[in-house]
């Protein structure tokens, strides 16, 4: 066992859908259908799914594939570009204005969220939205430390409404 | 049309890393720095690559330049983190003029 919980049983076939979705990916990067290509291509890949499908597919197939989560990860991405348009616009607008209208500091941002993969899902897109820039995680009691260019909040449910919320509402739907 | 849409966002692109190089060398100090390079590394790269793919059209070009935004998108902000976090633990102060520094206050 390299990775993974063995407690959780894994699901029969994950190893080799993990390896056909390696192998797809493998084509489609090469673009060819070469019969040497493909069989380095499947070399290639048998050996990263053995090594990796654990990582990809622990907790079992079925809530891997759940439509509505799927649903909410499609949602996601309109807001996510809103939320990127409007950052971006207010910190280009700092950047120009002359006399520099910033307000930085760094906030405690509380999450309801507590997979980890929520949890880096959220982190990441808090850094990825400029005027936002996630620097300490706090496990204890599950929050962001977030650099915050303007400073309009500091107590945590404003905090968490103003720069969480925007992402959480999807992430908590699509992670659990 | 698909070129008109393509120039657009590579104009956009262009754009956002002039502006965003400005902010690095205008902001007061390395987080707000970190907040520039956003904008340079989301509105610069991604955006001047989604440009390049739309004026490629449909090739498997298009399929890399998209797997490679989509890498840019993954990384960024985890060596944007780390850079941040780095600074912080080993004591770069905030800009004097910062409002509050809860992780200071209150270290977990």
């Amino acid at each position: 066992m390299l990775w993974g919980n063995e407690a959780i049983p894994m699901a029969k076939g994950s190893l080799f859908v993990a390896f056909i979705c390696l192998w797809l990916a493998w084509i489609a990067l090469t673009g060819s259908l070469n019969p040497q290509e493909l069989g380095v291509g499947a070399i290639v890949a048998a050996f990263v799914a053995v090594i990796s499908y654990k990582l990809l597919f622990h907790g079992g197939m079925r809530e891997k594939f759940e439509p509505k989560r799927w649903g909410y990860a499609l949602a996601y991405v309109p807001a996510y570009i809103w939320a990127e348009l409007k950052a971006h616009a207010s910190v280009i607008y700092r950047i120009l204005h002359p006399r520099m209208p910033i307000k930085p500091g760094i906030v405690r941002v509380p999450t309801k969220l507590r997979s980890d993969f929520g949890i880096t899902g959220l982190a990441n897109a808090i850094t990825m939205t400029p005027g936002t820039l996630s620097v300490e995680v706090n496990e204890e009691e599950p929050s962001l430390y977030v650099h915050w260019i303007n400073v309009e909040a500091v107590e945590p449910e404003q905090t968490s409404r103003q720069i969480a919320w925007p992402f959480e509402r999807f992430l908590r739907r699509i992670f659990r | 049309m698909i070129e008109i849409i393509a120039y657009i966002l590579l104009g956009i692109g262009a754009f956002c890393a002039i502006v965003g190089s400005i902010g690095i060398v205008r902001f007061p100090d390395v987080y707000n720095r970190i907040h520039a390079n956003t904008v340079v590394v989301v509105g610069g790269a991604i955006v001047m690559l989604l440009g390049a793919s739309v004026l490629e059209g449909l090739s498997s070009y298009t399929l890399k330049i998209l797997i490679i935004a989509f890498f840019i998108f993954l990384t960024n902000p985890v060596s944007a983190h780390a850079i941040a976090r780095a600074a912080h633990k080993s004591g770069v102060k905030l800009w004097r003029r910062s409002v509050v520094d809860k992780l200071e206050e209150e270290k977990p």
